[in-house]
């Protein structure tokens, strides 16, 4: 797998050193393919949130993802970390996001630097659907896993989509894209820009359908 | 009061019966006689089709019916997968040709399975592991299908459970299908 390049936009100069020493560490784990750059094009970049609008555009030509680092309380918000910067967390997203941007190369090809193609990067959100049924040592004959594999076998769907659809964790979801994306199982599809998984999964649920109700009824009386 | 359907089918011992039993509110109405199919070491088979069912607190019921096995009867396949919410496969690994059998399945539900939710439950890979859970993929796979495959124990109720559950997920995601499309309709150009 090529090296993925990770940069900062205007972070403080200790965060910016505290990032390159954690890049580092993390590389001589052999799965990790991150490494820092000072400057120019990258495959990710972190900023703060507090920069003005235009300068978080700017950021967000200069790398395919970026990561927003912020002193509020941020549970739960997408590619966003609570400052202090913590180790695990930034290992956990850049790993996520290397996940991503493979299966991106995987179908669509290496991307074209922001830079020279000259205009905007666009965020880029994708939709998995499942190529074949997984082993039976990924499932684990576990439920949870099972009722996300046969989401996926139906439809293609954000990480954030199956979370909402089944009503697991997000993390859980995403970690399970992980594991089918590894075993080479999932078809990659670009989502449409007007229903971003971020905007899918921030909408009010819909009223409770007839389908809906026959479906939760059906739960409840088999004890789900 | 609204009535809906879950259709149960395989070869003869695989566990149909036992199945709708595992989850039905009362003991399965039974259409078997002594089974004159000698290859099948069993006394009695189903010849019309067994019946269970289990109600909703909205008072509406789910029926349960399984078909019986042999493919002579596949005229009554398609008549029940009509209107149904879904349909499990049950297949017995301890058949001499598991994949085979379900191949008849297959052919016997095609014109269906485009559109009907269906799981695949495997009986007695414990004993029989040969074909494997893989095997049976490769199979779907051969034949531009994906549907889940579990292996089951049909006397085990959770195992029903699941098999049903694994139904209702993908009407769920046909679900969510139409209500992505209407939200993106509903969104301004």
């Amino acid at each position: 797998m090529p090296v993925l390049t990770l940069g900062a936009h205007q972070l403080p100069a200790a965060e910016v050193a505290l990032i390159r020493s954690l890049v580092r560490l993390f590389s001589h784990t052999s799965s990790f393919h991150w490494r820092f750059v000072d400057s120019g094009p990258c495959d990710a970049v972190i900023v703060d949130t507090e920069l003005p609008p235009a300068e978080l555009a700017e950021a967000g030509r200069r790398a395919r993802a970026v990561l927003k680092v912020t002193r509020a309380y941020a549970p739960g918000q997408p590619d966003t970390l609570q400052r202090p910067i913590r180790a695990d967390q930034l290992k956990a997203w850049l790993e996520r996001q290397a996940t991503e941007q493979r299966l991106m190369r995987a179908a669509h090809g290496p991307p074209a630097p922001a830079a020279a193609a000259g205009g905007t990067a666009k965020p880029v959100h994708l939709r998995f659907k499942l190529r074949r049924w997984p082993s039976a040592a990924l499932l684990r004959n576990d439920p949870q896993r099972i009722r996300l594999a046969t989401l996926l076998s139906r439809r293609a769907l954000g990480a954030r989509e199956l979370s909402r659809i089944s009503q697991l964790p997000a993390e859980q979801c995403q970690d399970f894209v992980d594991s089918l994306c590894q075993a080479d199982l999932l078809e990659v599809l670009e989502l449409p820009a007007t229903a971003s998984p971020a905007a899918v999964a921030a909408r009010p649920a819909p009223p409770p359908s007839l389908a809906h109700g026959l479906i939760s009824g059906i739960r409840r009386r088999l004890g789900l | 009061m609204n009535e809906y359907k879950i259709l149960f089918t395989g070869t003869m011992g695989a566990g149909k019966t036992t199945a709708i039993g595992a989850v039905s509110d009362r003991p399965p109405i039974v259409t078997d006689v002594a089974n004159t199919d000698l290859s099948v070491a069993k006394a009695r088979t189903t010849v019309g089709l067994d019946f269970g069912q289990f109600t909703l607190d909205s008072g509406d019921r789910v029926r349960l019916f399984g078909t019986p096995g042999q493919s002579r009867f596949d005229f009554l396949w398609k008549i029940l997968a009509r209107n149904a919410l879904g349909l499990i496969i049950l297949a017995d690994n301890s058949r001499p040709d598991p994949l085979a059998d379900l191949a008849v399945y297959l052919d016997g539900f095609a014109e269906d399975l485009a559109m009907l939710p269906c799981v695949i439950g495997i009986g007695r890979l414990d004993s029989h592991p040969a074909p494997g859970l893989d095997d049976y993929a490769a199979l779907l796979a051969q034949r531009g299908l994906l549907l889940p495959l579990l292996a089951v124990d049909v006397r085990r109720r959770e195992d029903v459970v699941l098999l049903i559950d694994t139904l209702l997920a993908q009407l769920e995601a046909g679900l969510y299908d139409e209500e992505a499309n209407e939200e993106c309709d509903d969104e301004p150009a």
